[in-house]
Protein backbone atom coordinates (compact mmCIF):
# COMPACT_ATOMS: atom_id res chain seq x y z
CA UNK A 1 0.00 0.00 0.00
CA UNK A 2 1.47 3.54 -0.90
CA UNK A 3 0.69 6.83 0.36
CA UNK A 4 1.84 10.00 -1.35
CA UNK A 5 3.43 13.42 0.66
CA UNK A 6 3.89 16.39 -1.36
CA UNK A 7 6.57 18.47 -0.12
CA UNK A 8 7.61 22.03 -0.93
CA UNK A 9 11.07 23.27 -0.83
CA UNK A 10 12.27 27.00 -0.05
CA UNK A 11 15.91 27.55 -0.78
CA UNK A 12 17.86 30.56 -0.67
CA UNK A 13 16.82 34.15 0.30
CA UNK A 14 13.26 34.07 0.94
CA UNK A 15 11.72 34.39 4.86
CA UNK A 16 12.28 31.26 6.54
CA UNK A 17 8.73 30.16 6.94
CA UNK A 18 6.82 29.86 10.68
CA UNK A 19 5.40 27.03 11.52
CA UNK A 20 3.24 26.09 14.24
CA UNK A 21 4.03 23.17 16.56
CA UNK A 22 1.88 20.51 14.45
CA UNK A 23 4.34 21.49 11.99
CA UNK A 24 2.33 23.23 9.51
CA UNK A 25 3.31 26.75 8.26
CA UNK A 26 1.45 29.81 9.80
CA UNK A 27 -0.81 32.31 8.24
CA UNK A 28 1.47 34.81 6.92
CA UNK A 29 -0.10 37.86 8.86
CA UNK A 30 1.64 35.67 12.36
CA UNK A 31 4.74 35.90 11.10
CA UNK A 32 7.06 37.81 13.01
CA UNK A 33 10.87 36.41 11.96
CA UNK A 34 14.15 38.19 12.61
CA UNK A 35 13.21 41.14 14.78
CA UNK A 36 15.79 42.29 16.83
CA UNK A 37 14.88 44.83 19.68
CA UNK A 38 17.91 46.74 20.88
CA UNK A 39 18.05 49.07 23.66
CA UNK A 40 20.85 51.22 24.60
CA UNK A 41 21.89 54.57 25.92
CA UNK A 42 23.82 57.49 25.03
CA UNK A 43 27.90 56.55 25.58
CA UNK A 44 30.10 59.26 26.13
CA UNK A 45 31.10 61.37 23.59
CA UNK A 46 29.09 60.22 20.64
CA UNK A 47 26.01 62.05 19.92
CA UNK A 48 25.75 64.68 22.96
CA UNK A 49 25.97 67.85 20.50
CA UNK A 50 21.98 68.07 20.59
CA UNK A 51 22.51 67.82 24.40
CA UNK A 52 25.12 70.04 25.05
CA UNK A 53 23.43 72.64 22.25
CA UNK A 54 19.68 72.53 24.41
CA UNK A 55 21.64 72.86 27.81
CA UNK A 56 24.09 76.09 25.81
CA UNK A 57 21.02 77.60 25.18
CA UNK A 58 18.95 77.18 28.31
CA UNK A 59 22.16 78.64 30.16
CA UNK A 60 22.06 81.68 28.02
CA UNK A 61 18.25 82.19 28.83
CA UNK A 62 18.95 82.20 32.25
CA UNK A 63 21.77 84.14 32.45
CA UNK A 64 19.70 86.81 30.31
CA UNK A 65 16.96 86.52 32.61
CA UNK A 66 19.40 87.13 36.01
CA UNK A 67 20.84 90.21 34.24
CA UNK A 68 18.12 91.26 33.06
CA UNK A 69 16.05 91.29 36.85
CA UNK A 70 19.77 92.93 38.04
CA UNK A 71 19.34 95.83 35.91
CA UNK A 72 15.70 96.21 36.88
CA UNK A 73 16.48 96.50 40.16
CA UNK B 1 -20.10 -18.33 58.72
CA UNK B 2 -16.23 -17.59 56.69
CA UNK B 3 -16.33 -21.41 56.25
CA UNK B 4 -19.82 -21.48 54.97
CA UNK B 5 -19.73 -18.85 52.30
CA UNK B 6 -16.29 -20.10 50.98
CA UNK B 7 -18.14 -23.34 50.30
CA UNK B 8 -20.55 -21.47 48.17
CA UNK B 9 -18.18 -19.35 46.71
CA UNK B 10 -16.16 -22.94 45.75
CA UNK B 11 -19.22 -25.32 45.31
CA UNK B 12 -20.74 -22.52 42.17
CA UNK B 13 -17.65 -22.15 41.00
CA UNK B 14 -17.29 -26.17 40.31
CA UNK B 15 -20.90 -26.18 38.87
CA UNK B 16 -20.54 -23.39 36.77
CA UNK B 17 -17.31 -24.82 35.39
CA UNK B 18 -19.14 -28.46 35.32
CA UNK B 19 -22.31 -26.78 33.34
CA UNK B 20 -19.79 -24.84 30.88
CA UNK B 21 -17.74 -28.39 29.79
CA UNK B 22 -21.53 -29.74 29.82
CA UNK B 23 -22.57 -27.37 27.44
CA UNK B 24 -20.04 -27.85 24.47
CA UNK B 25 -20.81 -31.59 23.83
CA UNK B 26 -24.46 -32.74 23.72
CA UNK B 27 -25.45 -36.35 23.55
CA UNK B 28 -28.50 -35.67 21.22
CA UNK B 29 -30.59 -39.26 21.46
CA UNK B 30 -34.29 -39.62 21.62
CA UNK B 31 -35.11 -36.64 20.10
CA UNK B 32 -35.23 -35.02 16.81
CA UNK B 33 -34.01 -31.17 17.67
CA UNK B 34 -30.53 -29.85 19.19
CA UNK B 35 -29.45 -26.40 20.03
CA UNK B 36 -25.58 -25.28 18.66
CA UNK B 37 -24.30 -22.02 20.36
CA UNK B 38 -22.22 -19.85 17.41
CA UNK B 39 -19.92 -17.10 17.80
CA UNK B 40 -20.03 -15.00 14.55
CA UNK B 41 -16.74 -12.90 13.77
CA UNK B 42 -18.16 -9.74 11.29
CA UNK B 43 -16.30 -7.36 9.75
CA UNK B 44 -12.69 -6.77 10.45
CA UNK B 45 -10.77 -4.50 13.09
CA UNK B 46 -7.54 -3.61 11.96
CA UNK B 47 -6.61 -2.42 15.33
CA UNK B 48 -7.22 -5.59 17.68
CA UNK B 49 -4.32 -7.58 17.20
CA UNK B 50 -6.04 -10.29 17.97
CA UNK B 51 -8.75 -9.50 15.38
CA UNK B 52 -9.84 -12.33 12.85
CA UNK B 53 -10.53 -12.65 9.49
CA UNK B 54 -7.41 -10.62 8.21
CA UNK B 55 -5.24 -12.75 6.64
CA UNK B 56 -0.71 -11.86 7.91
CA UNK B 57 0.69 -9.40 5.49
CA UNK B 58 -2.72 -8.62 3.93
CA UNK B 59 -2.89 -4.49 3.42
CA UNK B 60 -5.85 -4.94 5.06
CA UNK B 61 -3.75 -4.35 8.85
CA UNK B 62 -2.36 -0.89 7.45
CA UNK B 63 -3.77 1.59 9.47
CA UNK B 64 -1.06 4.71 9.52
CA UNK B 65 -0.95 8.26 9.92
CA UNK B 66 0.97 10.55 8.15
CA UNK B 67 1.16 14.39 7.53
CA UNK B 68 0.87 14.77 3.51
CA UNK B 69 2.17 18.15 3.27
CA UNK B 70 5.55 18.51 4.38
CA UNK B 71 7.98 21.15 4.05
CA UNK B 72 12.16 22.65 4.13
CA UNK B 73 13.93 25.36 3.85
CA UNK B 74 17.25 26.68 4.19
CA UNK B 75 18.07 28.69 6.71
CA UNK B 76 19.15 32.35 7.16
CA UNK B 77 21.70 32.06 10.03
CA UNK B 78 23.60 29.12 8.03
CA UNK B 79 23.42 31.78 5.22
CA UNK B 80 20.73 29.40 3.09
CA UNK B 81 23.55 26.72 3.34
CA UNK B 82 21.63 24.10 5.72
CA UNK B 83 18.70 22.58 4.66
CA UNK B 84 16.22 22.01 7.98
CA UNK B 85 12.32 21.33 8.48
CA UNK B 86 9.46 21.01 11.09
CA UNK B 87 9.75 17.80 12.84
CA UNK B 88 6.51 15.41 11.02
CA UNK B 89 4.67 12.91 12.92
CA UNK B 90 3.98 9.11 11.23
CA UNK B 91 2.01 6.61 13.65
CA UNK B 92 1.21 3.14 13.66
CA UNK B 93 -2.90 2.67 14.40
CA UNK B 94 -2.71 -1.20 13.35
CA UNK B 95 -2.69 -4.26 15.51
CA UNK B 96 0.73 -5.13 13.43
CA UNK B 97 3.96 -3.71 13.29
CA UNK B 98 4.63 -2.20 9.91
CA UNK B 99 7.84 -1.38 7.64
CA UNK B 100 7.84 1.58 6.11
CA UNK B 101 10.03 2.40 3.00
CA UNK B 102 10.44 5.36 0.15
CA UNK B 103 9.37 4.17 -2.68
CA UNK B 104 9.95 6.98 -5.11
CA UNK B 105 10.89 10.85 -4.71
CA UNK B 106 9.93 13.39 -7.42
CA UNK B 107 11.15 16.63 -8.20
CA UNK B 108 7.72 18.50 -9.80
CA UNK B 109 9.03 21.78 -10.24
CA UNK B 110 12.34 23.49 -9.59
CA UNK B 111 15.54 21.55 -9.17
CA UNK B 112 17.59 20.52 -6.51
CA UNK B 113 21.41 21.58 -8.77
CA UNK B 114 22.63 23.55 -6.13
CA UNK B 115 21.80 21.26 -2.85
CA UNK B 116 24.53 18.52 -2.31
CA UNK B 117 22.88 16.66 0.13
CA UNK B 118 18.84 16.22 1.52
CA UNK B 119 17.83 13.31 2.95
CA UNK B 120 14.71 12.11 5.22
CA UNK B 121 15.29 10.98 8.87
CA UNK B 122 13.38 9.40 11.94
CA UNK B 123 13.70 7.27 14.74
CA UNK B 124 12.12 3.67 14.28
CA UNK B 125 10.88 1.04 16.28
CA UNK B 126 14.12 0.75 18.47
CA UNK B 127 14.79 4.66 18.65
CA UNK B 128 17.36 4.07 16.31
CA UNK B 129 18.18 6.87 13.67
CA UNK B 130 17.17 5.95 10.37
CA UNK B 131 17.77 8.12 7.23
CA UNK B 132 16.91 7.65 3.41
CA UNK B 133 19.26 9.95 0.80
CA UNK B 134 16.65 12.13 -1.12
CA UNK B 135 19.81 13.29 -3.70
CA UNK B 136 20.84 10.44 -5.33
CA UNK B 137 17.79 8.77 -4.50
CA UNK B 138 17.71 4.91 -4.50
CA UNK B 139 14.10 2.99 -2.79
CA UNK B 140 14.31 1.57 0.30
CA UNK B 141 13.52 0.77 3.67
CA UNK B 142 12.97 3.95 5.85
CA UNK B 143 11.23 2.60 9.30
CA UNK B 144 9.86 -0.03 11.12
CA UNK B 145 7.13 0.76 13.57
CA UNK B 146 5.52 -1.49 16.09
CA UNK B 147 1.85 -2.11 16.66
CA UNK B 148 -0.61 -0.21 18.39
CA UNK B 149 0.15 -1.53 21.90
CA UNK B 150 4.26 -1.33 21.23
CA UNK B 151 4.96 -5.20 20.25
CA UNK B 152 6.69 -5.99 17.11
CA UNK B 153 6.04 -9.90 17.93
CA UNK B 154 2.20 -9.76 19.48
CA UNK B 155 2.88 -13.06 20.83
CA UNK B 156 5.73 -12.71 23.03
CA UNK B 157 6.64 -9.03 23.35
CA UNK B 158 5.56 -7.05 26.03
CA UNK B 159 2.85 -4.29 25.59
CA UNK B 160 4.57 -0.82 25.27
CA UNK B 161 8.46 -2.47 24.50
CA UNK B 162 8.68 -0.48 21.26
CA UNK B 163 7.49 2.73 19.73
CA UNK B 164 4.55 2.76 17.00
CA UNK B 165 4.73 6.34 16.38
CA UNK B 166 7.95 8.53 15.31
CA UNK B 167 8.47 12.13 13.88
CA UNK B 168 10.66 12.92 10.73
CA UNK B 169 12.30 15.88 9.42
CA UNK B 170 14.06 16.55 5.75
CA UNK B 171 18.21 17.87 6.21
CA UNK B 172 20.77 18.45 4.10
CA UNK B 173 23.13 21.15 2.52
CA UNK B 174 23.52 23.72 -0.19
CA UNK B 175 26.04 24.14 -2.47
CA UNK B 176 28.63 26.72 -2.14
CA UNK B 177 27.15 30.26 -1.12
CA UNK B 178 24.76 29.56 -4.30
CA UNK B 179 21.23 30.30 -2.06
CA UNK B 180 23.07 33.79 -0.54
CA UNK B 181 22.12 35.56 -3.81
CA UNK B 182 19.54 33.44 -4.97
CA UNK B 183 16.23 32.04 -4.31
CA UNK B 184 13.85 29.03 -5.39
CA UNK B 185 11.28 27.48 -4.55
CA UNK B 186 10.81 23.54 -5.50
CA UNK B 187 7.60 20.82 -5.44
CA UNK B 188 8.29 17.15 -4.72
CA UNK B 189 6.42 14.18 -4.37
CA UNK B 190 7.54 11.66 -1.80
CA UNK B 191 5.95 7.85 -1.74
CA UNK B 192 6.00 5.77 0.82
CA UNK B 193 5.07 2.41 0.38
CA UNK B 194 3.76 0.81 3.69
CA UNK B 195 4.26 -3.42 4.56
CA UNK B 196 2.15 -5.34 7.73
CA UNK B 197 4.26 -7.25 9.24
CA UNK B 198 3.00 -10.74 10.08
CA UNK B 199 2.10 -11.61 14.23
CA UNK B 200 5.87 -12.75 14.62
CA UNK B 201 6.98 -9.18 13.66
CA UNK B 202 8.50 -10.73 10.23
CA UNK B 203 7.48 -9.81 7.04
CA UNK B 204 5.22 -12.39 5.10
CA UNK B 205 6.64 -14.43 2.04
CA UNK B 206 3.26 -14.10 0.17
Amino acid sequence: MKSEIYIEGTLGSYEEPIYSSSGRPAVSNEQVANVKVVVSYPKTGEYQNQYLFFSGICLMILLLILIREKTVD
Amino acid sequence: MKKILSGLLVGSALLGGAASVYAVEENVSGTNSASITVNGSLGQDNTDENGPNIDEGADDWINVTVDTANIFYTTKDSEHKTITSPYYAITNNSGRGVKISVDGFTVDSGNLDNVDALEISGQDYSASEKSVDLKSFVAGEFLVLANNQGKLNVDTDPSDSYKNDTRYKYSGTTKDEYYKGNAEQTKHTLTLAFEALGKDGASVTP
